[in-house]
């Protein structure tokens, strides 16, 4: 029973506090509320520590187990604790810390921000492949899809404007108004669902944090 | 995909609609270096909601704070990146004395926020760390920082990115939260990021808000220019462009739009081959069927 | 020489992910293993770093706020999950942080989305500015303006029709909801040429990177060459396969 309720007291309390706050944003309770954020979001770091953990859990299984590419898991692994070493210690010792200069940044400049920017470069050879396989003109709608992303696409870049003249005019109209209706009715829709899925939550008759 | 009869021959069109998708990769990248080694020097137009974002920016008074929270990390630094700049350029370049406060909400933010300022605010205007400029860093809590905030910067941040107890920054004297922000830059790449300062601050706080977005988001948030929500709105690398021309620092973005312009025409180019030869091998079955088009 | 040796290593771990274009292949696990290695001790230090010194441990070292023993507790009870025992003991950090979000989303969509976007939409049916604009200059756009309210107005509704209506789309409510659904197809076109926009954009700054640094790409970019054909030689990929 207890295991039950005390995570939906939790709940309620916490959000209870914040929708609260939207009523007396002053004084007293507005201070406990403001402390209640800060304690969100130190609970949130701790999440992220957890996924860090879990991934040196499945590598480490990987390793010990010698499962396919297990080689490649030390990799991980190894770069992992060289980080954390790397920008936990001190500024004091030298190689410590998060300045300019420091290991930790240079790791950061030379590995992380060439490794995330190639990555997600990737995607502009698969959308030119989507697009020429997938974008087939079989009904109406798909006519109005393919027809908008092409005026979209003439019109955001100055060779529009050259083989189309007007097209950045009419790029304009479409984002503004045409293509604006549907996501002001998909934003009014995701608005009512998320007000309602809260106060569930809230009340404790949806349970997103596990169930017994 | 049409049914195909496995007993016959793939004919040549049916063939070229199944090439191997390399084909394709190979052409994209090749219409996007050439145009990088040899420009064009197409001309840029500045489209409206560019030139509101800079007017928003214009409007503020001279020496007031401007919050500046950098949401994106590498993988949209392609198109955040260069835009970051074109703002640093126009925050500093008319010595207003605006006091800039960034930060940002993902993880992998900040070093680059870092790193834009020391390359334009310092390099290029001389603006002095903590007393024109500061770097907060990064917080977890996603709407719950902007709330937060709401209340009180320097409680959410007690310290700046590199640890620094920011009381000890001249820049943050006297501010408190968002009543003493005269304007909300954002350079958002999803979430957390423009949607939610707009759900979270403008709407609670009404603070002016303008954004710079990834073209992926963007269409998204049109609902919010419209209702006046954001007052001015950039869309990825092209915004940064737009951008640039009109503060007249044509930097990254510019050279890299005859290359954007290429690859959009590559790619229209595929969808209108896909489609062509869509309706000619279904027409050539149906013939072959006996049946009609 | 840091720098060089960082230029060279960036340049390599570029090419490294670019060969998954070819095929999956060592150097591009390599270069993911390192990634994920990389990015998680990163966001860990940055955790540690920006938020848990100073928003919790250092206000608690200086006694200055004992109620932040809480949250200290309700993060510590995540690290439960990791047990088979105690894991329901998880739910009470995750519940606090899963009723903070939804205390706030209720306003922030409240207020920030569904009143206000309802507001913008109660517009007048004839623009008199759009009209006056058009007999000033009459063109394509200017006319388009003077429809853009109409379809604002009538549009909003056939989107939230053909969301909302349990009750089946037939007759004047299946033509109603059938211009809903086109109007949406126009609006996930629009997002779609905006996302063809983004990507190419992300490639160009790889490849302005590879300009810059022509030298270590040419080179490095030829070894991976050659090493691809003495894989294919030694018959350990095979380069017509596909990943």
């Amino acid at each position: 029973m207890a295991r039950r309720s005390i995570p939906t007291m939790i709940a309620f309390f916490f959000g209870a506090m914040m929708v609260i706050n939207y009523f007396v944003p002053w004084g007293w309770f507005s201070d406990r509320a403001n402390q209640v954020q800060e304690w969100g979001l130190i609970v949130v770091a701790f999440a992220y520590i957890l996924g860090a953990l879990n991934v040196m859990r499945v590598h480490g299984h990987k390793v010990q187990r010698k499962d396919e590419d297990w080689r490649f898991s030390i990799v991980t692994i190894i770069t992992m604790i060289v980080m954390l070493t790397f920008g936990l210690l001190p500024e004091a010792w030298g190689i410590g810390g998060m300045e300019k200069g420091s290991p930790f940044l240079w790791m950061f400049d030379n590995m992380y921000v060439p490794m995330m920017a190639t990555m997600y470069s990737l995607l502009a050879f698969f959308i030119a492949s989507a697009a020429f396989r997938a974008f087939k003109v079989r009904s109406l709608e798909a006519t109005l899809l393919a027809v908008t992303a092409v005026i979209v696409m003439i019109g955001a870049v100055p060779l529009g404007g050259i083989l189309l003249p007007g097209s950045m005019e009419l790029r304009t109209w479409i984002m503004e108004t045409l293509q604006n209706v549907g996501k002001r009715g998909i934003m009014i829709g995701v608005a009512l669902g998320a007000i309602s899925t809260s106060l569930k939550i809230i009340l404790g008759i949806e349970r997103p944090y596990g169930r017994d | 995909m049409a049914n195909r009869n496995r007993n016959t021959e793939p004919t040549m069109l049916e063939k070229i609609e199944r090439m191997d998708r390399r084909i394709v990769f190979l052409a994209i990248a090749i219409t996007i270096i050439l145009p990088l080694i040899w420009p064009l020097g197409l001309p840029i137009q500045v489209s409206p909601q560019v030139e509101d974002f800079h007017d928003a920016i214009e409007s503020i008074p001279d020496s007031s704070v401007v919050l500046f929270p950098n949401d994106y990390d590498p993988a949209s630094k392609a198109e955040l990146y260069p835009m970051t700049e074109a703002i640093l350029h126009h925050f500093f370049s008319e010595d207003r004395g605006l006091k800039i406060i960034g930060l940002g909400l993902f993880p992998a933010g900040p070093p680059l926020l870092q790193r834009a300022f020391e390359e334009v605010a310092e390099e290029q205007y001389g603006a002095e760390y903590g007393v024109d400029y500061v770097n907060l860093g990064y917080k977890e809590g996603r709407e719950i920082v902007m709330a937060s905030m709401g209340e009180s910067i320097p409680k959410t941040f007690p310290t700046d990115f590199f640890g620094t107890p920011i009381d000890s920054l001249p820049i943050m004297e006297g501010i408190k939260n968002y009543r003493d922000i005269a304007i909300l830059v954002n350079v958002s790449a999803g979430y957390p990021g423009t949607k939610e300062w707009v759900q979270q601050v403008v709407s609670v706080f009404d603070v002016l808000m303008v954004s710079g977005t990834t073209g992926v988001s963007a269409p998204e948030y049109y609902p919010y220019y419209n209702s006046g929500q954001l007052a001015g709105m950039l869309e990825g690398l092209k915004g940064a462009a737009e951008y640039e021309e009109l503060i007249g620092k044509q930097g990254i973005a510019t050279s890299g739009m005859d290359a954007q312009s290429l690859g959009h025409l590559v790619i229209i180019l595929f969808i209108l081959l896909g489609n062509i030869l869509y309706i000619l091998n279904r027409r050539n079955k149906n013939r072959n069927r006996g049946g009609r088009f | 020489m840091w720098e060089t040796l960082g230029i060279w290593i960036q340049v390599f771990l570029t090419l490294a992910i670019f060969s998954f274009l070819y095929r999956d292949n060592p150097f591009y696990k390599f270069a993911e293993h390192l990634f994920v290695g990389v990015a998680t001790g990163y966001w860990v230090v940055l955790q540690v770093r920006n938020v848990l010194l100073p928003n919790l441990f250092e206000p608690l070292l200086r006694f200055s706020d004992p109620w932040l023993l809480l949250p200290l507790f309700l993060g510590l009870v995540l690290f439960m999950r990791l047990s088979d025992r105690y894991s329901y003991l998880s739910r009470w950090g995750m519940a606090a942080v899963v009723g903070i979000f939804a205390g706030l989303a209720i306003f922030g969509f409240g207020g920030g989305d569904l009143i206000i976007q309802i507001r913008s939409n109660i517009l007048p049916f004839i623009d008199r500015e759009a009209i006056a604009a058009f007999t000033e200059n009459a063109g394509l756009i200017t006319f388009l303006e003077i429809l853009s309210n109409p379809i604002f107005i009538l549009g909003v509704i056939c989107v939230l029709f053909y969301f909302f209506f349990s009750k089946e789309h037939t007759g004047a409510l299946g033509i109603v909801s059938k211009i809903g659904i086109y109007l949406l197809m126009i609006s996930f076109g629009a997002s779609y040429g905006n996302t063809v926009m983004a990507r190419i954009s992300l490639f160009i700054d790889r490849a302005q990177f590879g300009i810059v640094n022509w030298i270590p790409t040419v080179i490095i970019g030829v070894l991976m060459i050659i090493a691809f054909i003495v894989l294919a030689i030694t018959g350990k990929v095979d380069p017509k396969e596909q990943f």
